[in-house]
């Protein structure tokens, strides 16, 4: 299909620098350059001239930050700046042959997770540019110098909603090969090819010469036509002026040729000289790219993984059969979920599988909310496990990155449902080889079904490279005759459809004794059939042993250097590091030294003759009581307080175990609603205030940071919480809390509000109408023991 | 603008963070310290950006008699913002979220960390502007005493320090990343000290933990 902005008749003329020319015209420091497409349209219609007349076959509009956010309190509407600017480009290019691109310049703020931006409000922004841009006549859609792969998303979503113009997108990186935000050059391809883009490039921060290993990558990561707009060099650090000389920066931008780059311009401190000479250097040359060689990639903005054979996809973040993550999922603890994510990246897996399916929660609210919170804490890609499309579109929209999708099977009604979708946000797609009528017993039929699914894909738009086959593991207790059907069916797949291939690998154990030892037996076996992505548990040792093993034996682990530092230094009985030999501590020493592994063991034995009450309140309460008072009379670190509270949590797990089996709910007093105001992501006071509370035995319910007014309401009253907290470390977010506690009271939910936060005073704490102004976590442990004991 | 780390963590002011100054410190607390700064070491990714600006172009930025105070008799303002990239933060949301103990110690070794880079560009701006027979004053940054932090959004825009550090604000006046500073130092021709606000339009005078021990900053 021939590309819609770059045909490859010719390497085509971009533009340089618009900011940098404003500056020359008397453009002052802290004026918004948008606002002169307004205010000083000759001086934009001149520079674009000037361009043009230098040989430019795509000039962009002076609309880098003419958005809502940066033209607030301009007196132009965004509709005013961009149609002034697009008047300006297409005056210039009156009688020329010349195509105006909509230039689109960061929001200027973080989205969420790094900031408070939400995904939804991002993209409803850059619709705004769009469709004044769409609207005024732009011949495309240019998304520059973008640091957040997320934002790029965002916009390019964004585009796609609104017109139908191409869309460029450009990422900016470091000499690192990646973002300020730490995204991948690899990352940046996959995810914008996935999304729709016409073409790719790189532009700013960097001159020529840094930025052409960088253009290499991308080139070799997608199929897209791509582009490159370097500075004029790098700039002096004490004068600000670039060091390249325009003869000097066509010198080094010849190179590109070799690149087969479909389009070539500057950026900061470049001006129509550079081009001149650009022009002059790509006259008459045509781009020749070497041939894209497709990859199965998945990434996030900070990970772009190859799919390989033996690829972990974690799968832990499961509610099936896992009580924890059930109550986790209940009380939105996203805690929880995290520390599943973090441990499994630390075991080795390079994908999570991600699965929030409870019936009694709102699924697709919570996909969207675990995603974006998984991703602030980890690097891996995240597979988005759910049967139900809505679900798996608020994971998609605002997942950062490309995911997989899990799953579709090849029911003709779920392929219609599920597809689109994955087409739409660039998804990798796990197909099962089961429909309506259940799982087919023999390979062959497995196979059969898994090409309905590659031609669905297909159809769909859905490359070859991203459609991912599950063969499904069937229950050796219960279908032994069918298990080697299994892996005769992934050898099929791989070989004859050269699909990648999934298996949830821990199905094989069902109902059988020492699952570990089937588990790892079949990996290796179903490894060795042609298995690339086992779903499994990656913290059993001996099946990431097994994964280990076999990327040795396929000449993956170049010299076994990934194997030898998992297991360097090692023996074959390692030693049991657990338990500490030596005589018991005490329980209460165990806390008051924050000893968590000695606190449990202490805790058993101390259970086994004391009444699991008199422990929480002769032992744990009075321990904790004796930590805070010396952290108040400031004798001990806040870290050893938190250490403590650890070690206490554990004993309180024992107890409340210890209670269950006397036949009696071990439920927790309270629970008590904790949040971060909105607009605030200073969240270590209340993360803090969690902590302590939940060791002195409440259950609290962690809104998280950022948290808007209406959560608050409608989880206190959802919940029926007593004691609300609430806690802000700005001025600028305080009002937010004032709004939070009005919110409570005009709903008339019947609940105490403590507020905490560096810049609060007790007096500012009663005026804005809160019952109790708490200065640390011990104060707010005292305040709770008053409401609810 | 990349910039290096410095050579050590200040071990002290971290400790002094954590509520025990000129304690002893125990070994629990000072394992945690070890694992933090390695993991500061290993995610801070430090930039920053510096712009200056000549004193008669400041005023859209400035409010408040304490950075007017700050600035007398400077020709010249200095713009700074550094941070420790994006990468620092995702350590803080993992720490937090799986051991809060260390996530404490993680948060009080970085905003050490952010300090200390700041005192190293400071110093390294001065050493310029004296090459030049200028004298730099020390810094002030946006929300201390009675300058707004509602200046920081424009206060990053003048600077241009999303393009040239990642550094951003949110609505809210939140520096992102988060262990990122701002700040304005005036410069002249003659030898200047600038003038810090003091305790009595402080936001954190309630809190904070230097005016507690009786050594605020501006003495």
């Amino acid at each position: 299909m021939p590309n819609k902005l770059f045909d490859e008749s010719r390497v085509w003329i971009l533009d340089g620098a618009m900011g940098t020319m404003l500056q020359q015209a008397g453009l002052a420091p802290g004026e918004i350059p948008d606002v002169w497409s307004a205010t000083h349209p000759e001086v934009v219609t001149g520079i674009h001239k000037a361009y043009l007349e230098a040989g430019s076959n795509y000039i962009s509009t002076n609309t880098f930050g003419a958005n809502g956010k940066k033209l607030a309190g301009c007196g132009y509407t965004v509709a005013q700046v961009v149609t002034a600017a697009v008047q300006c480009a297409k005056k210039a290019a009156e009688g020329t042959n010349a195509k105006i691109l909509l230039d689109i310049g960061p929001l200027g703020e973080m989205l969420q997770p790094m900031g408070t931006l939400p995904f939804e409000q991002a993209c409803d922004l850059f619709k705004e540019v769009v469709a004044a841009g769409a609207a005024a006549g732009a011949d495309a859609v240019y998304f520059e110098t973008m640091t957040d792969l997320l934002e790029v998303k965002a916009g390019i979503l964004a585009a796609k909603e609104t017109c139908d113009l191409p869309v460029m997108a450009s990422m900016t990186f470091e000499s690192t090969g990646r973002t300020f935000t730490g995204c991948q050059v690899e990352s940046f391809a996959v995810t914008a090819q996935g999304l729709g883009a016409d073409a790719v490039g790189i532009n700013c921060s960097l001159g020529p010469a840094e930025i052409m290993p960088l253009v290499e990558r991308l080139c070799a990561a997608c199929r897209l036509p791509v582009f490159a707009k370097p500075n004029a060099g790098l700039p002096d650090p004490a004068t600000g002026l670039y060091d390249l000389h325009p003869a000097d920066f066509r010198d080094q931008m010849e190179q590109y040729k070799r690149l087969g780059v479909a389009a070539v311009g500057g950026c900061c401190g470049t001006s129509p000289a550079y081009l001149k000479e650009l022009a002059e250097c790509f006259a008459g040359c045509a781009p020749k790219r070497a041939a894209y060689q497709p990859e199965s990639w998945v990434c996030s903005a900070m990970q772009a993984v190859k799919v390989r054979p033996g690829t972990v996809i974690g799968e832990r973040i499961n509610p099936t059969g896992k009580k924890k993550m059930k109550e986790a999922l209940r009380a939105g603890d996203m805690d929880y979920l995290l520390g599943q994510a973090v441990e499994q990246a630390q075991a080795g897996a390079q994908i999570l599988d991600v699965n929030v399916g409870l019936p009694e929660i709102d699924e697709a609210e919570m996909m969207r909310r675990a995603v974006t919170a998984i991703q602030g804490v980890t690097e891996l890609p995240l597979q988005l496990d759910s049967t139900r499309p809505d679900v798996l579109e608020a994971g998609l929209r605002v997942y950062n990155g490309k995911p997989i999708v899990n799953s579709v099977n090849a029911e003709p009604a779920v392929l219609a449902a599920v597809l689109p979708l994955c087409k739409k946000y660039g998804a990798a797609v796990v197909g099962l080889t089961l429909n309506d009528s259940g799982i087919p017993a023999k390979a062959e039929d497995r196979v059969e079904m898994a090409r309905r699914i590659l031609d669905a894909a297909l159809e769909a738009g859905i490359p070859k490279e991203d459609v991912y086959i599950d063969c499904l593991t069937l229950t050796a207790s219960a279908q032994q005759q069918d298990v080697w059907d299994t892996l005769r069916a992934v050898r099929t797949v791989k070989e004859e459809l050269g699909l990648k291939t999934v298996l949830g690998v821990s199905n094989v154990s069902f109902g059988l004794p020492m699952r570990p030892q089937l588990n790892t037996a079949f990996l290796g076996t179903a490894l060795a059939h042609g298995l690339d992505l086992p779903i499994m548990n990656p913290n059993e040792p001996s099946m990431m042993a097994a994964v280990r093993s076999f990327r040795v034996f396929t000449a993956q682990d170049e010299g076994a250097a990934e194997y030898i530092a998992a297991y360097g230094g090692q023996t074959a009985a390692p030693v049991q590091t657990a338990a500490q030999p030596g005589a018991p501590v005490d329980l209460k020493d165990a806390v008051i030294l924050g000893l968590k592994a000695q606190a449990g063991e202490a805790a058993r034995l101390a259970l086994e003759t004391t009444d699991p009450q008199e422990l929480v309140n002769g032992v744990l309460i009075p321990a904790l009581d004796q930590v805070g008072d010396a952290f108040e009379k400031g004798t001990c670190f806040l870290p050893q307080l938190l250490q403590s509270a650890a070690a206490a949590q554990v004993a309180f797990d024992e107890v409340k175990t210890a209670i269950e089996k006397q036949g009696v709910s071990g439920e927790k007093k309270g629970p008590i609603v904790v949040a971060t105001v909105k607009g605030d992501i200073h969240d270590i006071g209340k993360n803090i205030v969690k902590v302590i509370l939940e060791n002195y035995g409440y259950r609290v319910i962690d809104l998280g940071r950022d948290v808007p007014p209406e959560t608050v309401v409608e989880a206190a009253s959802r919940h029926g919480a007593k004691l609300v907290g609430l806690s802000a470390l700005m001025t600028t977010t305080l009002p937010a809390m004032q709004q939070t506690i009005e919110a409570l009271r005009a709903a008339g939910v019947d609940c105490k509000i403590m507020v905490g936060g560096a810049v609060l005073t007790p007096d500012y704490a009663k005026m804005i109408g809160a019952d109790y102004y708490v200065k640390d976590a011990k104060c707010s442990a005292d305040v709770a023991r008053q409401i609810f004991d | 603008m990349i910039r290096p780390l410095p050579p050590a963590l200040d071990r002290a002011e971290a400790l002094r963070y954590l509520g025990g100054a000129g304690k002893e410190v125990p070994p629990a607390v000072d394992a945690l310290l070890d694992k933090a700064a390695a993991e500061l070491w290993r995610t801070a990714a430090p930039r920053a950006a510096v712009r200056r600006v000549s004193a008669d172009k400041l005023s859209p930025l400035l409010a408040g008699r304490d950075i007017a105070a700050h600035l007398k008799g400077c020709d010249e303002g200095l713009l700074l913002a550094v941070t420790l990239g994006a990468g620092v933060d995702s350590a803080l949301r993992r720490a937090m979220a799986t051991d809060m103990a260390y996530g404490v110690v993680l948060d009080a070794a970085a905003s050490t960390l952010v300090e200390q880079l700041a005192d190293a560009l400071e110093a390294e701006q001065r050493t310029l502007l004296e090459s030049e027979g200028r004298y730099l004053t020390g810094r002030f940054s946006p929300g201390y005493g009675d300058w707004p932090i509602t200046v920081q959004p424009a206060f990053v825009q003048w600077l241009d320090a999303g393009r040239q550090a990642g550094i951003c604000s949110t609505a809210s006046c939140v520096l992102t990343p988060g262990k990122s500073i701002t700040a304005l130092c005036g410069a002249a021709d003659h030898p200047v000290k600038g003038k810090l606000a003091g305790c009595a339009t402080c936001a954190l005078r309630e809190t904070c933990t230097k005016r507690k021990e009786g050594k605020p900053c501006a003495q």
